[in-house]
């Protein structure tokens, strides 16, 4: 090692905090970067596993009738690999109760195929040879029609034509009622053994309106040398997925075309077409690692800023004993390199340690939040191209962070830099402060603020860092309070865990009620309800409203002065063992609302809206009716006839039974009358079954199993837990990352603060000793140090608080186009930020005057002296 | 000695008794000072001279309370110095002693009005405007003074730093080679000025020099050697 070399690592050891807290921020900054394209990478990854579980992995299927054209499509050298699927046509299916899926259709795959596409097995097992068959379990669930394992099927296979031409299963059934037909031509029988069941297929290999249920047996090899009157599809990946739709233009032209496209994978593995998804996380990622780079880059540089100016002295001597620039700014570039090989390496190994433990405790709500319970898991996946730009940009960053300092010594002779007279051109303005702030804080407090003043660059940039710390603190908290807020507004506005709705021209029969009774006895549902909801309108006088109502249907043009006022009302008929109950709970007497004669009914009058005059949420009613108040309704009946009747405000209540909205809907009131005695009003406009679950998730499938049972359609069955947890997680994956990555940030600020801070210190120890030998006694050297300390914070924290509110506002602004919602102080951010400030400043001191305090006055005078 | 007011005339104003410092420990101890024992009266203006590494600067320091003795005892004005705790020793020092260096050590943010009265500012006390502008025009700083050190030549800011060590009147000025740094003319000027305070107000005043010619202005002369007085002379009394 040269002599160059080993001064400079003298003086990294010299210098031991500075140089650990350099490495820290290296180690800091490349982990974060490294953190951030493991993540972006593992939830690629995740996609891409979970897209081909979902529908495979491929990303084109070309349809082809000759072999030719087959044999020049798996010839192009831009595909990868392909698999292929042979037509092996359609045969009746006896018995289907879906009137427009008659047929079964007969894939035969070769063995790729079998890879490819995303066959789950339920029960049995892969076909092995043509004689064997693999049945989609929609059969069953779907098609209403039961195969057994180890079965014998046979089958008359043939195709299906129409005026001639030949359908595929992309063209839906001819169905009588759609005006078209079809023809089916039998070409002879088949028969097989069935080994298996499997899931039904995605929409992109098996169309939802296809008219054949999908069986899978293998493709003899020998059926390939002549296609016969079979299509053949060939499912291809491309060797470079971001030319797959150059591919896609230039086959428009052919006769053999592309029949399905695998969006989903070719997005993910980047082709052109970037949207959504995509889009987000790129986007995301993009500026958060500008936010990033702009911390590292700042801590980095300011570190070697600091060396490089200390060593400036170190330099003329050097210099002034021979040394070229060369060799100087070699040396400069040997200590950067030290620290890079000390930092990067360890950076690498937190960033992908520190994401591989966040992925691993997440994983489960990654998974909730794609919606589905599928057997792909995010794991971590670490790319080594994004490895290698994290080393690469780590490098670059602590470089150029060396370079420009360094290259600025090179223009101060050596003797400037021995006496050090260049580095810091002071005047008497620079440090100028008002008189005031000596008479407030006393020769102590005049002297801090003349040192921040006397290096401005540095004092601004550790202020700086300060304030991007409130800022993203207060910000990001704001954000995910906003978030989780939103979220619960949503929660709150459902009283039930399960809902069932089917529209007024259903026919209701009794496989409804059966299905309802037979819900309720699931264990773990506490309570119930079947409500009827009919729309009317009832039409009142002035003096029966609020003023406000009528001066606003006036103004709006809505009414004449002197008309009666039309008001929405919303009638829910519930069910007499859930109205009883309600009944019961207010205290009412049952009677009154039992009366057939008088039909009585509860209101509920509460409006919950959002004034944009007043910016705030209010709460309001409308009516000004007394209980017992005859009230006249229209009701419109289903064949749009209406029906004046009479209805008995019986009574006003707050609460509302499991399914009826807490609020009225803006300008409409809510009645509920028991089922039993409007029997006369047998129509309703909306049907509901309700249900709360202790376990929602738990009881879920079981609900869906009775629907099924019943005949009924289970896609009308709205889980609210299921949308809730979706959110929450959501909410619980954007919460980690934001305070991961603030916590990130912070770290880096506050290393960039205390190594600023504590070189700060250690050049003004001469000055110390100075003002220690005039006679400044301990508790004002304290003081000094400490109203240094309070007016670094105190500019930190002038910025960034209103900065920090006014993001927050803006947060508050574009939430507030989604859920209504008022803008709040973050008050409890605030005040840990200020108390986190003054904490991190006050500490960088402590530890850095430790040292100096200690020492012998002499000692310093000397030391600066030499 | 004309000036000199007869009741002054042997007033003690530092006494150090038996005053030993070493460096480091066992074989590798260094003594600076060894058993050294002297007293000087209010008004005496001693000039301490002896070869490098002699100890001179070393002792100066102890008597001016910014390093500590291994043994033996400094009174200045009848005050135990090393008997103070910290923040009264460094209330002392500003009140009692005015250090001037050879490298002058002003503060850089502070301009020259603020350097001379610093030790009356940390005081928390007001400045004494008459007292602080005679300074100021005997020392040649009228004109300067919102000036900071680093806009002033060497002479300036040495006179600056005398200001420093004057403002408070204290019961000692030491100075520690305050022209070792400046050419002849202002070595000159500095000595002068300091002879005057000296003269005039009865300072009493130690200085440290290598120059002969300023050591025999002096009214008596210390020599050290190897950390003891070799010899102790007075020119004129």
């Amino acid at each position: 090692m040269n002599i160059m070399n080993r001064i400079t690592l003298k003086g990294l050891k010299k210098n031991k905090t500075r140089t650990i807290v350099t490495i820290i921020g290296v180690i800091l900054s490349t982990a974060m970067i490294t953190a951030v394209t493991s993540f972006a990478s593992s939830l690629q990854h995740f996609l891409i596993n979970y897209t081909t579980y979902g529908i495979g992995n491929w990303h084109i299927r070309i349809k082809t009738r000759t072999i030719d054209e087959y044999q020049d499509i798996i010839e192009d050298n831009q595909i990868k690999k392909y698999s292929v699927v042979k037509d092996g046509g359609y045969a009746p299916l006896v018995g289907s109760k879906n009137e427009y899926k008659p047929y079964l259709y007969i894939m035969e795959l070769d063995n790729k195929a079998f890879d490819t596409l995303p066959i789950h097995i339920t029960q049995g097992r892969l076909p092995k040879n043509s004689k064997e068959v693999l049945l989609s379990e929609h059969i069953l669930y779907n098609g209403g029609v039961e195969f057994k394992l180890g079965q014998e099927i046979s089958l008359e296979v043939g195709a299906r034509y129409s005026d001639g031409y030949k359908l595929d299963q992309q063209n839906s059934f001819h169905h009588i009622d759609t005006g078209e037909t079809e023809e089916f031509i039998a070409s002879g029988t088949r028969s097989f053994t069935v080994v298996g069941f499997f899931e039904r297929f995605p929409t992109e290999i098996e169309n939802f309106a296809a008219p054949g249920y999908s069986i899978l047996t293998c493709l003899d090899d020998s059926s390939l040398t002549s296609l016969e009157d079979s299509d053949l599809y060939i499912y291809i990946n491309f060797k470079n997925p971001r030319k797959a739709f150059n591919y896609i233009d230039n086959y428009q032209d052919h006769d053999y075309h592309i029949d399905s496209i695998n969006y989903d994978i070719l997005q993910l593995e980047g082709s052109s077409d970037i949207s959504g998804f995509n889009a987000v996380i790129y986007g995301l990622s993009g500026i958060i690692m500008t936010i990033i780079i702009i911390g590292s880059v700042a801590l980095i540089y300011n570190s070697f800023s600091i060396s490089v100016s200390e060593r400036r002295k170190q330099f003329g001597l050097l210099s002034s004993v021979g040394a070229t620039r060369k060799q100087l700014m070699n040396s400069v570039f040997f200590e950067s390199l030290f620290i890079a090989v000390i930092g990067i390496p360890l950076g690498i190994c937190s960033g992908i340690l520190g994401i591989g433990i966040t992925l691993h405790q997440l994983r489960d709500n990654f998974i909730i939040m794609l919606g589905e319970r599928i057997p792909v898991e995010l794991t971590l996946n670490v790319s080594v191209p994004s490895v290698i730009a994290a080393v690469i940009f780590s490098l670059i960053t602590i470089l150029i962070s060396a370079y420009i300092p360094a290259r600025r010594t090179k223009k101060i002779s050596a003797i400037d830099a021995v006496r050090q007279t260049a580095d810091i051109k002071l005047t008497y303005k620079k440090v100028k402060t008002s008189k005031l702030t000596r008479k407030i804080f006393g020769i102590e407090g005049d002297l801090a603020l003349k040192n921040l003043k006397r290096n401005k660059k540095r004092y601004r940039s550790t202020v700086f860092s300060l304030f991007i710390s409130v800022l993203l603190f207060i910000t990001a908290s704001s954000f995910s309070m906003y978030l989780t807020d939103s979220v619960e507004n949503v929660y709150d506005k459902y009283n039930y865990d399960f809902r069932y709705a089917v529209s007024g021209t259903t026919d209701i029969s009794e496989e409804y009620l059966v299905a309802y009774e037979n819900i309720r006895n699931l264990d773990g549902i506490y309570d119930s309800s079947i409500i009827k909801k009919i729309y009317g309108t009832a039409y009142l006088k002035k003096e029966q409203l609020e003023a406000f109502y009528y001066s606003d249907m006036i103004e709006n043009g809505s009414i004449n002065d002197g008309d009666d006022i039309p008001l929405h009302v919303d009638i829910y008929k519930v069910d007499h063992e859930t109205f009883i109950n309600y009944i019961e709970k207010l205290g009412l007497k049952k009677d009154k609302f039992q009366n057939t004669e008088e039909i009585t009914a509860i209101a509920i009058d509460r409006q919950h809206y959002y004034d944009d005059k007043e910016e705030r949420f209010k709460n309001t009613k409308l009516l000004k009716v007394k209980p017992d108040t005859h009230i006249t309704i229209d009701l419109n009946n289903d064949d749009g006839d209406t029906i004046s009747t009479s209805i008995v405000l019986g009574a006003y209540a707050d609460t509302v039974p499991i399914g009826i909205p807490e609020y009225s809907y803006d300008y409409s009131i809510t009645l509920l009358i028991d089922e039993d005695i409007l029997k006369d009003f047998d129509w309703f406009h909306m049907f509901y079954m309700f249900f709360s679950a202790k376990k929602p998730f738990d009881v879920e499938h079981q609900i869906v199993k009775i629907l099924n049972d019943a005949g009924l359609d289970s896609g009308n069955l709205y889980n609210i837990a299921e949308d809730v947890e979706y959110e929450r997680n959501i909410i619980l994956i954007i919460k980690v990352f934001a305070y991961g990555f603030i916590i990130l940030m912070s770290l880096i600020s506050v290393t960039n603060v205390f190594n600023t801070i504590t070189t700060n210190i250690n050049l003004r120890r001469r000055e110390f000793a100075m003002l220690k030998s005039v006679g400044i006694t301990g508790k004002g050297f304290n003081k000094m140090l400490n109203y240094e300390c309070i007016f670094y914070g105190l500019k930190a924290l002038i910025y960034g608080i209103p900065t920090s509110i006014f993001i927050t506002y803006l947060i508050y602004l574009s939430i507030d186009e989604g859920v209504e919602t008022s803008f709040y102080m973050p008050a409890h951010s605030i005040l840990i930020s200020i108390l986190s400030i003054f904490l991190v400043v006050f500490i960088s001191m402590m530890y850095s005057m430790k040292k100096i305090r200690k020492e012998n006055i002499l000692d310093a005078l000397k030391n600066e002296n030499l | 000695m004309i000036y000199k007011y007869e009741e002054d005339y042997k007033m003690e104003i530092l006494r150090v008794e038996n005053l030993t410092k070493t460096y480091g420990k066992g074989n590798t101890a260094v003594t600076a000072l060894d058993n050294v024992s002297f007293s000087v009266n209010k008004g005496e203006f001693v000039a301490v001279i002896g070869p490098s590494g002699s100890g001179k600067s070393t002792l100066l320091h102890i008597i001016g309370g910014v390093d500590f003795p291994s043994s033996g005892k400094v009174f200045i004005d009848g005050t135990d110095i090393y008997n103070l705790n910290e923040t009264q020793l460094a209330i002392f020092r500003r009140r009692q002693i005015g250090l001037i260096y050879q490298f002058y050590n002003l503060i850089p943010i502070l301009n020259v009005e603020e350097n001379i009265t610093l030790p009356q500012l940390l005081d928390g006390g007001s400045v004494d405007k008459e007292h602080l502008n005679e300074l100021i025009s005997t020392l040649g700083l009228e004109g300067r003074l919102k000036h900071l050190p680093n806009q002033l030549s060497g002479g300036q800011q040495q006179r600056v730093s005398i200001g420093r060590a004057l403002v408070n009147n204290p019961a000692l000025v030491l100075a520690d080679e305050p022209t070792g740094n400046l050419d002849s003319k202002n070595s000159e000027e500095i000595v002068n000025l300091l002879k005057l305070y000296n003269q005039m107000y009865n300072q009493t005043l130690i200085l440290i020099t290598h120059d002969e010619k300023i050591a025999l202005q002096a009214d008596r002369i210390i020599s050290i050697e190897d950390g003891k007085i070799s010899k102790d002379e007075v020119i004129r009394s």
